[in-house]
C-alpha cells in the first residue's frame, strides 16, 4: 500500500504556469483602486446590493450585470467594481473577478451572438489596438446633435406630437447621407407612410434602396431571444448587401415590439439583454420611440427602467413653429441640451434652427405689432402694453416675441 | 511521483479512519480504470442514501483526515435562476469541529442534499467563520473548472494527478483537487490555486473562502430549469 505522497511546492512550481500580472487582460491598473466614472451609477450599486442581500458574490455579479445593462464598457465596469466594497472585500483580485464575471455574463447571454451587420465573425472580439486608438473624446454622430453613432436612443413624446414624423424625416436624411436604415413600424399602415413621404416630397424617383421599412412587422418580441435573433438575421442580410455602410435601426414604438408588461422594468432589461446589447455590439445606431406618460414632464410611459438601457433619452415637445428635442438623460457629455427644428409644410421639412421660439411667440408678436409697440422696446413696457388691453402674457414670452420681431425685421427671424 | 489515478487505493488507506463500505470501494476501483463519469449512474437515486453519505465521507476524509479545524458546510435552498445567475431563496452556513463533529457534518449534509445544494469550503477554518484570512493550512489545491471538459484541459491535468489527487463532477463542471505532500498555509495555497486555475482555464474560486460542491450531494441547477438533479460524484481527469 503506497503512502499518499502528493506534490511538493517545488514540483508544483515547475509544473504550474506563472500567473501573469494581468492574466492576459488589458492593463487597467489592476490592483490600484481606480477612479470610478464621474457618473458612478450608485443606484446600480444600491440595486445590486438590495437584490442580493448579504451575499457578496451575488452582489458583485448583479452589479456587473447592471453595469453592462446600463451600457458601460469593460473598463468602466472594472473601475466601478473596484469601488464596490463587497467585491473588494470578497475577492483578492477584484479585477480578475470582474473580467471573469463579464465573461460569464456574456456566455450566459449567448443568444445575442449572431453575425452582425457591420462586424464579421473576426470582429466578434475587441480589436485591442483599434480599441485603444479610437478617440472617444470627440462627438461621433450619425445625425448631428440627435443620433450618436453606435448608441441607443429613446425618443418619447405625448400623443400626436409628431415623433414618428420627425424620425421618418431624419431617417430619410440619413439614407440620403449613405446610411442603411432598418425601420420597424408597428403603428402605421401603407397609406399613412405614402402620405407622409409624399408630403416630404419623396416619390417613385427617390432612391430608398437603403431604407428597409417594415410595416407592422411580424417579428417575435424583441424582449425575447427569438425576436433578437430574427432581427439580427435581418440585419445580417442587410449588412451583407451593404457591407461598408453605417446602420440605423428604428423601433416605432417600443410598447408594440415587446411582449412584457410596459410597466415592468424587466421588460426593458430583457429588451436590452436580448436586442439592445446585440445592436450595440454591432455598432448599430438604434432608436426606440416611446409614448410619454400622462404627464409628459415625468417621462416615458411605463417602467422607470426604460431609460436605463439607452445612451440618450430625448423628450420631444411641440414648440411654436416646430419641434424641439430636450435631453432627459445622456451618458455622453457632448449631447446638446436642446435641439430645435422649424417645421415647414410644403414640402414637409424639419429645418434645424438654433433655438425654438416658445409656443405663442408669433401670436404675441402680432399682438404687439397691432398695438404699435416698437420692436426695440424692452419686454417690461411691452408686457405692460399687452396687459393694459387685457392681453397679458408671461414675461419670457413677451421677451421672445420682441426678439422675434427684431430678428424678423433683419430677416433672421428663423435662424437656420 | 506516480501519475496514475489510484482513488481506490487512496480511499482504503488508513487516513480514512475506517474501511469504506465495500460497495463504494469496489465501485471506485471498478470505475476509475475506464469509466468516464461515475455520477448519476452507479448509485440508486432513491435507495442509496448511505452510499451517497459514504461519498461525502470519502470526500471530507481525503481533504481533512489527520487535520484539525472547523469544517464549513454551506447549503442553499430554493435554487432558481435570476436571469443567468443561479440564486437561492435562502442560504445557511454551519461550522463543525473537525474531526470531532464529522458525524454531525455528514448527517447534516445528507439530510439537506435532496432539497438543497450543498457546498463545503475545501479549506478547514481556523475558527468558526469563513471570512478571508480565516482558513487553516490545506494539503490540497483545488480548481473549479466550468464548461466543457476539453482534451486540452485533460492533457494539462493528467500529469498532476498524483496519488490522492481526485476530480469531482459538480454537475456543470469539474472540481479538481491536487494533493500536496504537506499542508501549506492559505496564502501559498491561494497562489498555487491561481496558477492551477490558469492552467485549466478554471473559475475564480481559488481563495481561502471558496466553496465547492460536496460529493454525494445533488446539483439542483438543472432541476431549476425543469430537468432532474445531478449527483455530485467522482470522475476521471
Amino acid at each position: 500500500m503506497p503512502a499518499v505522497s502528493g506534490w511538493s511546492i517545488e514540483q508544483l512550481d515547475a509544473l504550474l504556469p506563472q500567473v501573469p500580472a494581468t492574466n492576459g487582460r488589458p492593463p487597467v491598473a489592476p490592483q490600484e483602486p481606480t477612479e470610478p466614472p464621474e457618473n458612478l451609477p450608485l443606484s446600480l450599486v444600491e440595486r445590486a446590493n438590495e437584490e442580493c442581500g448579504a451575499n457578496r458574490s451575488e452582489q458583485h455579479f448583479a452589479l456587473v450585470a447592471a453595469c453592462v445593462d446600463a451600457g458601460y464598457d469593460d473598463e468602466a465596469v472594472v473601475a466601478i467594481v473596484l469601488n464596490h466594497k463587497p467585491t473588494v472585500d470578497k475577492y483578492a483580485d477584484p479585477v480578475a473577478e470582474a473580467y471573469r464575471s463579464l465573461g460569464k455574463l456574456r456566455a450566459a447571454r449567448g443568444p445575442v451572438v449572431v453575425k452582425g451587420p457591420t462586424r464579421g465573425d473576426e470582429r466578434f472580439f475587441v480589436d485591442w489596438p483599434e480599441f485603444w486608438a479610437r478617440d472617444r473624446r470627440d462627438a461621433d454622430w450619425a445625425y448631428e446633435d440627435v443620433l450618436a453613432r453606435g448608441r441607443g436612443h429613446a425618443i418619447f413624446a405625448g400623443h400626436k406630437v409628431g415623433k414618428s414624423l420627425l424620425v421618418l424625416f431624419l431617417v430619410a436624411q440619413l439614407v440620403a447621407d449613405g446610411f442603411v436604415v432598418l425601420y420597424l413600424d408597428y403603428e402605421m399602415g401603407e397609406d399613412d407612410l405614402h402620405d407622409r413621404l409624399d408630403d416630404m416630397g419623396y416619390g417613385p424617383e427617390t432612391d430608398f434602396s437603403r431604407l428597409r421599412y417594415a410595416l407592422l412587422p411580424s417579428l417575435p418580441p424583441l424582449d425575447e431571444p427569438e425576436g433578437a435573433k430574427a432581427l439580427f438575421a435581418k440585419l445580417g442580410a442587410v449588412a451583407a448587401e451593404f457591407p461598408d455602410r453605417g446602420v440605423v435601426v428604428v423601433i416605432d414604438t417600443t410598447g408594440r415590439a415587446v411582449v412584457g408588461e410596459e410597466n415592468s422594468a424587466d421588460t426593458y432589461r430583457n429588451f436590452y439583454r436580448w436586442t439592445g446589447i446585440g445592436l450595440k455590439q454591432r455598432d448599430v445606431t438604434w432608436v426606440r420611440l416611446d409614448h410619454a406618460g400622462k404627464d409628459t414632464a415625468k417621462g416615458q410611459r411605463g417602467s422607470s427602467g426604460k431609460g436605463d438601457d439607452v445612451d440618450v433619452v430625448w423628450r420631444l415637445v411641440r414648440v411654436d413653429g416646430g419641434l424641439e428635442l430636450r435631453r432627459e438623460a445622456s451618458r455622453m457629455g457632448w449631447v446638446p441640451e436642446r435641439v430645435a427644428f422649424r417645421q415647414t409644410d410644403d414640402p414637409l421639412r424639419f429645418v434645424r434652427v438654433d433655438e425654438a421660439w416658445p409656443a405663442g411667440t408669433k401670436e404675441t408678436a402680432e399682438a404687439l405689432a397691432a398695438l404699435g409697440v416698437s420692436p426695440e422696446v424692452g419686454y417690461r413696457p411691452a408686457a405692460k402694453c399687452l396687459k393694459a388691453v387685457g392681453k397679458g402674457r408671461r414675461a419670457d414670452l413677451v421677451a421672445a416675441a420682441q426678439k422675434w420681431r427684431r430678428e424678423t425685421a433683419k430677416g433672421l427671424g428663423e435662424k437656420e | 511521483m506516480s501519475h496514475a489515478v489510484s482513488m481506490g487505493e487512496a480511499a482504503s488507506s488508513s487516513m480514512l479512519g475506517r474501511p469504506l463500505a465495500g460497495g463504494v470501494v469496489n465501485t471506485l476501483r471498478g470505475v476509475f480504470p475506464g469509466t468516464e463519469v461515475v455520477t448519476g449512474g452507479w448509485l440508486d437515486d432513491d435507495g442509496d442514501r448511505a452510499g451517497r453519505k459514504e461519498m461525502s465521507r470519502l470526500h471530507t476524509a481525503l481533504l481533512w483526515d489527520g487535520m484539525t479545524g472547523y469544517a464549513c458546510l454551506f447549503t442553499g435552498v430554493g435554487g432558481h435562476y435570476k436571469g443567468p445567475r443561479y440564486a437561492f431563496a435562502s442560504t445557511s452556513q454551519r461550522f463543525f469541529e473537525w474531526p470531532a463533529q464529522r458525524k454531525e457534518l455528514l448527517t447534516a449534509s445528507a439530510a439537506a442534499a435532496p432539497m438543497s445544494d450543498v457546498y463545503l469550503a475545501p479549506m478547514l477554518r481556523a475558527s468558526r467563520g469563513r471570512k478571508k484570512g480565516s482558513g487553516a493550512p490545506s494539503r490540497y489545491l483545488w480548481a473549479d473548472v466550468d464548461g466543457q471538459w476539453t482534451e486540452e484541459r485533460s492533457e494539462a491535468l493528467v500529469p498532476l494527478m498524483a496519488e490522492g489527487s481526485f476530480v469531482v463532477s459538480s454537475g456543470s463542471g469539474r472540481h479538481v483537487y491536487v494533493r500536496l505532500d504537506e499542508a501549506l498555509p492559505p496564502a501559498a495555497v491561494e497562489q498555487l490555486n491561481r496558477r492551477l486555475a490558469v492552467l485549466l482555464d478554471g473559475d475564480a474560486k481559488w481563495d481561502d473562502t471558496a466553496l465547492l460542491r460536496l460529493a454525494g450531494t445533488w446539483n439542483h441547477k438543472s432541476r431549476a430549469l425543469g430537468g432532474g438533479s445531478h449527483l455530485v460524484g467522482w470522475c476521471l481527469p
